[in-house]
């Protein structure tokens, strides 16, 4: 290690409290404060805590949508071509572009897609994979997984303020507010 | 809040005299008299007609009624908590059994109409029967009956005599007699224990209610399966008897699931309009209200056409007959596109969302859209048999209109009837807070 002293700069405040009630007033409080950049650690889902944080509708239905249906005219194209027009070949006495044999296919790629668009489409909403957050700067906020529900507000949000955003976490009744900051090299 | 304020008394949710619901009966029974009147009027115009029609208004009723009970089942054998408060609109559509026997009773003395293999059965079936008896081992029983078939009849009676023969042991009169028997005797001893049952809780508040149908349920579940699938194969699939389909029982099922959550939904937004019940059915029970009429929409749509689908790879003569009926002819063809387009492509865009299942006003267009189609898929169900190779007969379509206005008017009268009488939400079922509590996640 070196033996220089390093620079650190604050990038999170985490608050932490004691019970989910606690946690979806808190929610409430950040959320009418008009914070953009923020979010809540739980051990568990808690219920109404959408509401709460204020979170408005995801857009993930509109990806799946999207994927589902390239993957059921992507299937139509793929099959008339290849069966119908390219290549068309006569198979049980049925004419080679028959609807009801494509269905199994449209069926399928629109459900392949659609988990795709569903499972992916997740991921980059959520902004997965994150190897590491602030967050875990903190020796107290390994608790988030047992039994302490957190709330965290980056000090990139427009609101930020040391001593404001200090006071309001303190004013929703956090148990323990703390500044996590990050080294600097 | 504590439990005891959570749970609201039996009174609470009562029509009150003299509202809209308190007289909702009547219009059904005028309803019904009306209906009645048109197909009384059918029956001495046109008796054969009338078979069809009234066997077609019965089985929109019984679709209705099944499906009811098969979510009032699936509430009891998952023990849920959510449903509770929605349970009771379900439940009254199960209490509407009393009426089935009587309902199912003009059709009595109309089955040698109906169902071609009840008049051929003594002479014809019991010949092609001894003559395959009578054929060595390895030939087949068609082969018999070909052989040795009348020379007026063509080869495609014959290979239809041939099955009749096969499926006599099933098809006669008497074991068809006994099976409806059983089918009415299960049927009221479901419908009847659920529904006073689950009342007899709302004044008690006794555990041991919901105990007791918990521990009824999975073999309720097991009777509900059998009688519905034979009851289907007896008075729907028997109308084309050389035919053979496995999904059949599921269609219907899968078909009676949709309808029965529309017409909860329906209800309950009735109710909720009325002033009748608030909060304690919410967006939230709705929702999931549809998500299970979208979800079982799916399931029906996805049988139908496994259904159709390997009948048509297969092309086997017996099988196709089934969607020759119905494909053959220009008007009957439009009504099968309209199956495929309206019953399901439409509705499945409507309610997919799940802003359109929290939006009471979209959630009820589709409730109300698919019951409708209900009314067109029983229709291409039974009426093609009235005249084969005839297309749609619209110019007596009244008759038709008249035996669903009278079936269902009866039964609709005695289920408004009884919810004059009884609490409008399950109030004495221990899990009421849970279904009070409820929210999506």
């Amino acid at each position: 290690m070196s033996e220089q002293a390093v620079s650190k700069r604050p990038v999170v405040y985490l608050a932490e409290f004691d019970s989910p009630d606690a946690i979806i007033h808190a929610a409430e409080g950040v959320r009418d404060a008009g914070y953009e950049k923020w979010d809540v650690h739980t051990p568990y889902p808690v219920h109404g805590m959408d509401a709460a944080m204020g979170l408005t509708d995801s857009g993930l239905g509109w990806i799946v949508l999207l994927c589902g249906l390239t993957g059921v005219t992507a299937a139509v194209t793929m099959i008339q071509w290849m069966n119908g027009y390219d290549y068309p070949l006569v198979i049980g006495g049925k004419p080679p572009d028959a609807i009801p044999s494509m269905v199994p296919i449209m069926f399928e790629l629109m459900v392949l897609l659609s988990a795709f668009g569903a499972v992916f489409g997740m991921f980059g909403l959520n902004e997965l994979p994150k190897h590491h957050h602030p967050v875990f700067y903190s020796d107290r906020f390994e608790a988030f997984s047992h039994d302490k529900f957190f709330v965290s507000i980056e000090v990139e949000d427009k609101k930020f303020d040391t001593q404001k955003t200090k006071e309001l976490l303190e004013g929703l009744h956090s148990t323990h507010v703390e500044l996590v900051e990050e080294e600097v090299s | 809040m504590s439990d005891a304020k959570k749970t609201p008394d039996s009174m609470k949710y009562r029509i009150p005299e003299g509202s809209a619901w308190d007289g909702a009966w009547k219009m059904a029974l005028t309803v019904a008299a009306l209906g009645g009147l048109v197909a009384l009027g059918g029956a001495f115009m046109d008796p054969k007609r009338f078979a069809f029609s009234y066997l077609y208004g019965f089985v929109t009723v019984l679709t209705l009624w099944l499906g009811s009970v098969f979510f009032v089942l699936i509430q009891h054998l998952t023990s849920a908590g959510w449903s509770v408060s929605v349970r009771r609109a379900s439940e009254f559509f199960v209490s509407g059994v009393v009426v089935l026997p009587f309902l199912f009773a003009p059709l009595i003395p109309n089955f040698k109409t109906l169902y071609p293999w009840w008049t051929t059965d003594k002479t014809g079936v019991a010949e092609a029967q001894e003559h395959a008896a009578a054929a060595p081992k390895g030939e087949g029983h068609e082969g018999a009956a070909v052989t040795e078939g009348e020379g007026e009849h063509s080869p495609a009676e014959l290979i239809e005599e041939a099955t009749l023969a096969k499926k006599s042991a099933y098809l006669n009169h008497t074991f068809f007699g006994i099976r409806m028997c059983v089918y009415f005797a299960v049927w009221l001893f479901l419908g009847l224990r659920l529904f006073r049952y689950s009342t007899a809780q709302d004044a008690t508040r006794d555990k041991q209610w919901t105990v007791k149908l918990q521990g009824f349920a999975p073999v309720a579940t097991i009777l509900f399966a059998f009688s519905l699938t034979f009851a289907g194969f007896d008075w729907i699939m028997s109308l084309e008897p050389g035919w053979y389909s496995t999904m059949f029982g599921v269609r219907i099922f899968a078909t009676s699931a949709v309808t029965s959550f529309a017409c909860i939904i329906l209800v309950t937004l009735g109710w909720k309009r009325a002033g009748l019940v608030h909060d304690e059915i919410n967006t939230e029970h709705l929702h999931d209200l549809g998500k299970l009429m979208f979800g079982f929409l799916v399931f029906w749509a996805y049988i139908s056409f496994s259904e159709f689908f390997l009948i048509w790879y297969a092309a086997i003569p017996e099988e196709t007959i089934y969607f020759h009926r119905r494909w053959d002819d220009q008007s009957w063809r439009t009504i099968s596109c309209m199956i495929v387009g309206l019953k399901f492509i439409v509705p499945f865009y409507l309610i997919m969302s799940r802003n359109a299942k929290r939006n009471n006003g979209l959630i009820g267009l589709g409730a109300g859209w698919l019951l409708a189609m209900h009314l067109v898929e029983i229709y291409y169900w039974i009426m093609p048999y009235y005249k084969p190779h005839a297309g749609v007969q619209w110019s007596g379509i009244w008759m038709e209109a008249g035996c669903v206005m009278a079936t269902v008017g009866v039964y609709m009268t005695r289920v408004l009837w009884n919810m004059r009488k009884h609490s409008l939400i399950a109030v004495g079922d221990p899990r009421l807070s849970r279904a009070l509590d409820f929210v999506n996640a």
